[in-house]
């Protein structure tokens, strides 16, 4: 008798509640394809560069496991890859900004980070006005976190976030890098208009500096 | 007495809401010795000072959960395997204090680690899988603070939230780590070629 209320009413029930409302929510993967397959792309001195704003919610939602539009972080997708024979360059996100069209004049000679290693905590170009600031998942994730269902959800989209945001790194010849960059901005008035998205590359032996401009247009869903 | 009274049962009720609600902290520990069983590889033929930053020993991850709070004190961990591992890629090693080299001590770059990223998940069900993901940025820098190659290394460790020791997670997680950073600091393009240009 026991076993037959194990066998046909427990084991049934724990399976259905680890199908459905609670099993733990699943990490989705980032594949990306060469930075010259990319609408965004540009290279320059053996180091090709792609970027790929994403403002569609249901991209987001897929890939992110959150609206982060909704929590005023738009991500922007970069590729770098390194074809080069013999340099190396350093990628980190802190030197990577959008800047208004307005500003871009004025905005793109600050090399802030590039000089003396890339561990800055922000993005002082970022910070200028008509600019958009950089954000660290870890910083917005209180944001995250409380509109996530679950505990154990909220955890999983931190780690997610965390898992396809865009490191500092040292492309050598025949590397690629790829990742995310969050920029944060006010919901109440999300940017709209012609931005550029910068970034800036260091070469390693020499610290020369090349920098990729790329004119895009923010247009968020409401 | 009636007051009295009222006022003890207003402690009382105080003290229970109290215990309700604080919850336990729960601390999960890095092992306190260092991880040694590196593979055997070619060092990179400098001297460098390892850079312990305070910033670096207090890293840590808290993570509040219904009423509990969950500690990795990550830093102090990465503090001290972080010699250790420079060991064994470079032919030299001194240990700085945030970044003051001893005295009479020369070296020809700077290894800065930095802790990036901590995270514990945990599953729905203790069943679910707990993952614990460290990311550490390693900078080295000439001694101008130029820098010559920085990057950004993953470790990660998976178990059952609630089968598996939390401690053992972490361990395998810093070990991987570990690897990884040995491994990356040893097949850099850039920082072999400093290193011959350093030669010269």
């Amino acid at each position: 008798m026991k076993l037959k209320i194990v066998s046909q009413i427990v084991l049934p029930a724990t399976a259905l509640l680890l199908a459905t409302g609670c099993s733990t929510m699943s990490v989705s993967t980032l594949t990306t394809g060469q930075a010259d397959s990319y609408a965004q792309h540009q290279e320059q001195n053996g180091l090709a560069v792609a970027i790929q704003p994403m403002t569609d919610k249901r991209e987001i939602n897929q890939l992110f496991k959150t609206d982060l539009l909704e929590n005023g972080l738009f991500p922007i997708l970069v590729v770098a890859e390194n074809g080069g024979k013999d340099a190396s360059f350093i990628i980190a996100k802190e030197n990577v900004s959008v800047i208004s069209q307005t500003n871009i004049a004025t905005s793109t000679g600050h090399d802030k980070n590039l000089g003396s290693g890339a561990s800055g905590a922000a993005n002082a170009t970022g910070i200028a006005a008509g600019a958009m600031i950089l954000a660290s998942p870890l910083l917005a994730a209180p944001l995250i976190i409380a509109s996530a269902k679950l505990a154990s959800d909220a955890t999983v989209v931190q780690y997610n976030l965390a898992d396809k945001e865009l490191y500092s790194r040292t492309l050598g010849p025949g590397d690629k890098e790829q990742g995310f960059v969050f920029f944060q901005f006010q919901k109440k008035s999300p940017p709209a208009g012609d931005y550029h998205v910068v970034l800036k590359a260091k070469n390693a032996s020499t610290g020369g500096i090349t920098t990729y401009d790329f004119p895009i247009t923010i247009n968020l869903p409401k | 007495m009636k007051q009295l009274k009222l006022s003890q049962i207003a402690i009382a009720f105080v003290a229970v809401i109290s215990f309700l609600t604080v919850g336990c902290t729960h601390m999960i520990r890095p092992p306190s010795q260092p991880f040694t069983a590196y593979v055997g590889q070619e060092k990179v033929p400098m001297k460098v000072g390892v850079n312990l930053t305070d910033d670096l020993r207090n890293a840590k991850s808290v993570y509040h959960s219904m009423g509990d709070t969950w500690v990795i004190p990550i830093g102090g961990s990465i503090a001290t395997n972080a010699p250790v591992l420079a060991e064994q890629t470079f032919d030299g090693v001194v240990v700085m204090n945030n970044g003051v080299l001893p005295s009479g001590q020369q070296v020809d770059a700077i290894l800065t680690p930095r802790v990036a990223y901590i995270n514990r998940t945990v599953g729905a069900t203790s069943f679910g899988d707990s993952i614990v993901d460290i990311k550490v940025e390693w900078t080295l820098a000439d001694t101008s603070g130029n820098t010559i190659w920085v990057n950004t290394v993953d470790g990660q460790a998976k178990g059952s939230t609630g089968w598996t020791n939390p401690k053992t997670i972490l361990k395998k997680a810093i070990e991987n780590l570990l690897r990884n950073s040995q491994q990356e600091l040893n097949s850099s393009p850039a920082i072999r070629e400093f290193a011959k240009q350093r030669a010269h």
